[in-house]
């Protein structure tokens, strides 16, 4: 066996059941009209599955019409499905799409437009509550912007990860 | 045509039509109880199998996206739920062997169960070797007539997976079959 025909065998499995693109097939085939070896192999391929298909096809079943009609109605009475519009399904990520498009714009802009001079966020109250918490061990900041109303919290705890780093030190 | 009866009668039964989601699995009813036969190897199993895998798809037809393949999406559904139901099966062994000595497989006639036992056991030994992704790519294109492309949906995968499942498939098969039955010319019993 030459190394075209171990190529060409790898295809046959394929082949007898006519699943080869048409360039592939006419390959195959031109190949096989002059190798009696791999012709052989091919009838092998087309006898056995001959032979299954004839043998799924006796052993096949159906539903006697009573019992089939009776799987169906325990299948509608055991689950209700929701009763929502169904949209044609290329529609729906388009719509998704859009949305999420929109948010991000939105969020984006809120976030990064540029704050004019002179209206930088202003620690609310940051003089009064420092002196009330001289002996806190937890202090917290407002901050809030007046361009656009964001409020950022925060909360400094005086014994929190920087005595612990100098301890490992 | 099709596509707009189809979408008739997912409407109907969504709202509860017995009659409308009878009609749309009426032309896969025979094809959703032969995979699962075959699936599962046993008659009582592939109805139970069929029945679970109904329960889904009203449960949730409602997920079904209109323009896709009503076909594609109800094979995908029956054979997730054949393998789980093998999957537990296989846990409960000991029940199953026994269940088989018993010989329940069905409710056919005993000479159509006599026939049907001779060729379950022809195809049995011929798929013994199969993976259960072998088997159902298989099933699929040689039992069902699923395309290549069909099959890749019905999978999860892509169509060179299948080809590449088939053809191991259809090796296996025939070096099974000629293990037991010869080669092409010989006599088949």
């Amino acid at each position: 066996m030459n190394r075209n025909c171990r190529k060409i065998r790898k295809q046959l499995p394929l082949l007898a059941g006519d699943d080869l693109s048409v360039k592939r097939t006419r390959r195959v085939r031109e190949h096989i009209q002059s190798c009696q070896a791999c012709r052989q192999e091919l009838e092998g391929y087309n006898h056995a599955l001959g032979e299954i298909r004839g043998w799924l096809n006796q052993a096949a079943v159906d539903w006697e019409e009573i019992e089939w009609r009776q799987r169906i109605n325990r299948a509608m009475s055991a689950e209700k499905p929701s009763k929502k519009e169904l949209a044609p399904w290329p529609f729906r990520p388009v719509w998704a799409g859009l949305a999420m498009l929109l948010v991000t714009i939105g969020l984006s802009w809120m976030l990064l437009k540029p704050v004019p001079p002179g209206r930088e966020m202003l620690p609310q109250s940051l003089a009064a509550e420092e002196e009330s918490s001289s002996q806190q061990e937890i202090i917290a900041i407002t901050l809030v912007s007046k361009e656009s109303g964001i409020k950022i919290n925060w909360f400094l705890n005086k014994n929190f990860d920087l005595n612990h780093k100098e301890e490992k030190e | 045509m099709w596509m707009k009866d189809e979408k008739k009668l997912l409407d109907l039964a969504l709202e509860g039509d017995q009659a409308a989601f009878e009609q749309l699995l009426h032309p896969y009813r025979q094809g959703i109880l032969n995979m699962a036969y075959q699936l599962s190897g046993n008659l009582e199993d592939a109805k139970e199998i069929c029945q679970e895998a109904l329960i889904k798809v009203y449960k949730y037809l409602h997920r079904f996206q209109y323009g896709r393949s009503f076909k594609n999406w109800l094979f995908k559904i029956l054979t997730n739920t054949a393998f789980d139901f093998i999957r537990k099966q296989k846990r409960q062994e000991q029940v199953l062997t026994e269940k088989k000595k018993l010989g329940i497989t069905g409710g056919h006639s005993p000479e159509r169960h006599f026939l049907n036992q001779e060729i379950r056991e022809k195809i049995d030994v011929c798929l013994k070797y199969l993976t259960s992704k072998e088997k159902t790519v298989f099933l699929l294109r040689d039992q069902e007539g699923f395309s290549i492309k069909e099959t890749a949906l019905v999978m999860g995968g892509t169509s060179m997976s299948v080809r590449t499942h088939l053809s191991r498939a259809r090796r296996k098969i025939r070096q099974q079959f000629e293990k037991i039955y010869g080669a092409p010319g010989g006599e088949v019993t």
